[in-house]
């Protein structure tokens, strides 16, 4: 017991604080980078890890196997939906020919 | 090239309803709900979804023959230690973009990079290119037959994929060598 929490509620915990430390990075990520591409990599990456981290914080919450499987196939769909997006956003911006920025266009905003 | 021909509505029609089957299994072991209205709700979204989905099965360079998911079984223990592989890369991934994105200097040296793959098989093509997007400081921008264009977040990042995309192009061939239907090789990898 700390601070009145079971382990599992500790653990709990800690997963949530690192899927926030993920889903803040995704943000200063997206708010900071230069262009399009290199803020896809921001939203993209950082969101996949944060979102299963919560999962994982979740399923020890549960406490039903019903649940733990539901988020188990969320998570599943996400770690397939979310670099598919990324993809898809990153081929469309491609083909209509939004810029790619190189540090030569002078220091990132 | 698609393999299976175009697709009449009655036989589009038949697919479909076979494809929802599955479908409506999931929809009732998630809802948990044997009213008439939620079964009768997710009936009416299989049957939509399978209907959408079918000619995808088509459109695919060359279409999966049947003996492919029978074979699937024989390497589910590859298949789960690239998955744990991947996961542990994608954890990897996020750090170093959260640790470049929260460094007060920024250090990016933004590109792109075009590598040539040899992979035998459309899935395991598309299953590299996802897998690059999923890992450090790279997405997937253009995937065709020969080549992938790929958009590096710096140096590190882009020299991760040398070589006909590296270690991770090798991982794939490897997850994919039992896989591949034979005739469908392209090139010796």
């Amino acid at each position: 017991m700390i601070f009145g929490l079971s382990a599992i509620e500790v653990v709990a915990t800690l997963l949530l604080a690192g899927s926030l430390f993920f889903c803040l990075a995704a943000v200063t990520g997206v708010l900071r980078l230069p262009d399009f591409y290199t803020r896809l990599h921001a939203s993209g990456k950082c969101d996949t890890a944060g979102l299963s981290l919560a999962l994982v914080a979740f399923a020890l919450l549960a406490g039903d196997a019903l649940t733990v499987v539901k988020l188990a196939f969320l998570g599943f769909f996400a770690a397939i939906a979310n670099p598919t997006a990324t993809h898809a956003l990153g081929q469309a911006a491609r083909r209509s020919g939004v810029p790619v920025w190189t540090a030569r266009h002078g220091p990132p905003r | 090239m698609s393999g299976g021909g175009t697709d009449s509505p009655p036989r589009r029609g038949r697919a479909a309803l076979i494809a929802s089957v599955p479908l409506f299994c999931f929809w009732i072991a998630l809802s948990e709900k044997f009213d008439l209205f939620h079964l009768g709700l997710g009936a009416a979204s299989a049957i939509a979804v399978a209907w959408a989905v079918v000619p995808l099965h088509h459109a695919a360079p060359t279409p999966l023959p049947n003996a492919h998911f029978v074979r699937i079984p024989l390497c589910l223990h590859h298949l789960a230690a690239y998955a744990a592989w991947l996961l542990k890369e994608i954890f990897v991934a996020a750090f170093r973009v959260a640790t470049v994105v929260l460094d007060p200097r920024l250090p990016i040296r933004p590109g792109t990079v075009r590598i040539t793959d040899r992979l035998p098989h459309p899935l395991a093509r598309a299953t590299l290119a996802h897998s690059i997007t999923l890992t450090p400081g790279t997405v997937t921008l253009e995937c065709d037959e020969t080549t992938m264009v790929v958009h590096a977040l710096n140096k590190d990042a882009a020299a991760s994929l040398a070589g006909d995309g590296g270690a991770m192009a090798a991982r794939v061939r490897r997850l994919y060598a039992r896989l591949a239907p034979s005739g469908t090789s392209e090139g010796a990898p």
